[in-house]
């Protein structure tokens, strides 16, 4: 018995050895790439669960007469430096004329979030001075605050102040086995082997900002695409199972030395 | 212009949209149009007399049902991509219904309701088509109630009038279609509401939008709401009604030409409406006219109800005359004069190679009078020595003919046939006679005056803006049964008149004349009796037949 177990020991090892290397090969293989990711995850529609900013509109103080102006935030400084998906101004302005009864309807911010399909308003009221309107699916999730910034500021500064608002850093958008979308700011993210908290039963809130942050897990930096990155859970908070997608997470900050 | 992209007749221009600048958006429609918002099918609701049999007399019951059926189906093309006033039409197909459909048809998609509440008729647009919504109204105009409101909705301008307010408040006014040949439009051609039987425009005009936004995109059934996608835009360009000769020649017919307006299509709406599948609306928004249009149906229903009531219905809509002023300035609104001069063309006959042909000629196109036309024809005496005997030649004639016309459908632009009825005078001394040698040994005297006239004459014709071409055949007989009782003349003739509208163009008290250069050639072949004609050594000679061959030219003038 002894004898057949040692004849049989080596093949065992190397057979596990072998099937250890190739399990991690293959685990190794499904690291996912964030600019692939990003790409499944903007062609995909809208996710139905978690509260969090997705589609921005930026407009300027509604006029009395006439469209709705569009404010001179650059998208595609946006689109580079933030995951905010933005809405195209031309097919916009159409949709509103398409979908308004008259111009009635163009003064309603409300209106103008319907249409746009966008949750958040970003209204550039001059002098740096900022709107923001979110539209949750839910009334509960409604929020508007103002914040102000260097009047001669651009898209990706308008981005960086809109997250101390909220109270966070940055989101989870998607998930895949142990690996997080995770959405944020290139600026944060552009830091290497950063970390991350997930911050527990904060999926359905936009603000943060006067609730208690107790973590729900840790996630380490995997690789980085603009204002995404893939984050891999290290650690999951006692009895979590897995971070819902809208879980919003604070981000390790380095001092520069 | 070469040609252009044509909304309802899905027709193209080969004007290069190639060489413009480059837009923004024109890498979006490159790739094949498709899917998104497709037109979709309506329900016209015409809940009106007639609809229901609720009339007892079983005559009136019938016809009125007839006349419902006619308005449904002119309301239901109007509304049909590329049926309507300017290109307007967004659906693919239309249902006629009436007020005893059931209530589970109320839920079709889209309706378009035509009823009578109260006083008024109510035209409104709804669309069924959001998940346990209530229905979007886009459109609802109440108008005073006539009797003679159905009969109203019978005039193509009124249909297109208030089928053009409709569209103007939906999501979509127009659907370019797919271009068929590959090439690539910059030109996007669209037609003028047309004028139904009347003899000019009734109501005040409205205009094509100024610029339009070419689009795709969908619906969606939770919301409510359309999401576009902007492919490019087009100006309009200029707007070119059709003569007021050609709007009186069509009037009373489908889709007749009245005249087109011409959009300039940017590169990437050239690239998009080329591919078809697109939208277009007023670049505004829709409703955006609303109150524009909204009062140009109401005026318009005003016009029709006054008339209405004041018993001249018939005339404004089929273009009847009501005053004989308007008869009058009417008739003198379309028709041209002209003079033309030919010379004998056959060769042979010594006395027929000296004579001419001189003719007056007038027509009458439009009026009580339209088909009228009058001939003066003269030819001056010509007289030629025959072997020592004189032989002369010389009538006039005058033709009063009227003439009913139509188009052929296909090889021909119309064919006509006028009837006509006139004066004959001649006089000519002519060879009756000759010997072996070939020698003119006697000649007879024919003469005939104011002798009375009838004739018919057919006509084909071919024709654009620029030429007329006619190709004619008439036989004209002429009896005395007077002083010359039994002299008789007989015409067969046929001839080519080519009319070309080159001259220039000028003003007279207001009308707009123009000058055309007409080219003619005709042979004419006359047999002529008379009991008065000489006797012969072999016998009584009392007829001759001589055939003349003209060619000329000649000047007509055109209002």
């Amino acid at each position: 018995m002894t004898d057949k177990f040692n004849r049989l020991r080596a093949p065992a090892i190397a057979l596990f050895a072998v099937s250890f290397v190739f399990a991690h090969t293959l685990f190794a293989a499904e690291v996912p790439v964030a600019t692939n990711w990003v790409s499944e995850y903007l062609s995909a529609p809208k996710p139905k669960e978690g509260t969090f900013v997705q589609r921005i509109v930026a407009v300027r103080p509604l006029p009395e007469k006439g469209m709705p102006q569009f404010s001179d935030i650059n998208r595609a400084v946006l689109a580079e430096s933030t995951y905010f998906q933005t809405v195209d101004p031309r097919n916009f302005q159409w949709d509103l004329r398409l979908n308004s009864k008259d111009d009635s309807e163009l003064r309603d911010f409300g209106f103008l979030q319907k249409v746009s399909d966008a949750d958040t308003l970003l209204i550039q009221h001059g002098d740096g001075k900022w709107g923001v309107r979110f539209k949750g699916r839910s009334s509960d999730a409604d929020f508007e605050t103002e914040f102000k910034m260097n009047p001669k500021g651009e898209a990706k500064d308008a981005a960086t102040a809109l997250f101390p608002l909220l109270g966070y850093d940055g989101v989870i958008l998607d998930t895949s086995g142990p690996f997080v979308l995770v959405g944020s700011t290139a600026k944060t993210l552009g830091q290497p082997n950063i970390q991350a908290m997930a911050l527990v039963d904060s999926s359905e809130k936009l603000s943060l900002k006067n609730d208690s942050r107790e973590g729900a897990g840790l996630l380490s930096l995997v690789n980085v695409s603009g204002g995404f990155a893939v984050f891999e859970i290290t650690l999951l908070g006692r009895g979590l199972k897995k971070l819902p997608v809208g879980t919003k997470v604070i981000i390790e900050k380095k001092s520069k030395r | 212009m070469v040609g252009s992209l044509l909304l309802a007749e899905n027709s193209f221009s080969q004007a290069s949209a190639r060489d413009q600048d480059e837009d923004a958006n024109s890498e979006e429609s490159d790739s094949q149009i498709s899917g998104g918002f497709e037109a979709p099918s309506l329900t016209i609701r015409l809940e009106l007399a007639g609809s229901s049999g609720e009339l007892g007399n079983k005559e009136d019951a019938k016809k009125a049902k007839a006349q419902w059926r006619k308005v449904c189906k002119l309301l239901g093309t109007s509304l049909k991509v590329g049926g309507g006033a300017w290109g307007s039409g967004g659906f693919s197909s239309f249902t006629c219904r009436d007020s005893r459909s059931s209530s589970k048809k109320m839920k079709e998609p889209w309706i378009l309701n035509v009823k009578r509440i109260e006083t008024d008729v109510e035209v409104s647009l709804i669309q069924n088509s959001r998940d346990g919504e209530d229905p979007i109204e886009y459109y609802r105009q109440r108008l005073p109630h006539s009797e003679d409101f159905m009969q109203f909705l019978e005039d193509e301008e009124f249909i297109d009038l208030v089928a053009f307010a409709v569209m103007d408040h939906l999501p979509f006014l127009m659907k370019i279609e797919a271009k068929k040949d590959g090439d690539v439009d910059s030109e996007l051609r669209v037609r003028y509401p047309r004028i139904g039987g009347s003899r000019a425009r009734k109501f005040v005009l409205v205009e094509p939008p100024k610029e339009l936004t070419i689009y795709t995109m969908e619906y969606d059934g939770k919301t409510g709401l359309y999401s576009a996608r902007v492919l490019g835009a087009a100006k309009l360009e200029k707007m070119e009604p059709a003569d007021p000769e050609t709007i009186r020649k069509n009037r009373g017919k489908r889709n007749a030409n009245q005249g087109y307006a011409y959009y300039k299509l940017d590169t990437a709406g050239a690239k998009a409406a080329n591919l078809g599948g697109v939208w277009a609306h007023n670049a505004q928004g829709r409703g955006r006219r609303s109150v524009e249009l909204t009062k140009a149906v109401a005026a318009a229903n005003a016009q029709l109800t006054e008339s209405s009531k004041n018993g001249d219905l018939g005339s404004l809509l089929e273009g009847g005359y009501d005053l004989l002023t308007n008869a009058l300035l009417d008739t003198a609104a379309s028709g041209y004069i002209g003079v033309r001069y030919g010379k004998q063309i056959l060769a042979g006959d010594p006395l027929l190679a000296k004579t001419s042909f001189f003719g007056l000629l007038t027509e009458i196109r439009g009026g009580p009078l339209g088909g009228l036309r009058i001939y003066y024809d003269v030819m001056p005496e010509a007289k030629a020595k025959e072997d020592d005997l004189e032989t002369k030649i010389g009538w006039s004639r005058t033709i009063f003919g009227t003439s009913l016309g139509f188009d052929s459908g296909f090889l021909f632009d119309r064919i006509d046939v006028t009837s006509k009825i006139g004066m004959w005078t001649l006089s000519a001394t002519l060879p009756t006679e000759k010997n072996e040698a070939g020698t003119t040994v006697s000649t007879s005297d024919f003469k005939f005056k104011k002798q009375f006239s009838f004739g018919i004459e057919a006509g084909l014709e071919w024709n654009s803006n620029f030429y007329l071409v006619r190709t004619w055949y008439g036989f004209d007989m002429a009896l005395s049964l007077g002083k010359f009782g039994g002299s008789a003349v007989k015409s067969n003739r046929f001839g080519l008149d080519t009319f070309l509208n080159t001259g220039p163009r000028f003003s007279i008290l207001g009308a707009d004349l123009k000058t055309t250069l007409l080219m003619f050639v005709m042979y004419e072949s006359i047999e002529l009796s008379s009991p008065s004609a000489n006797k012969s050594e072999t016998g009584e000679i009392s007829g001759i037949t001589y055939d003349g061959g003209y060619a000329g030219l000649g000047l007509a003038i055109s209002w």
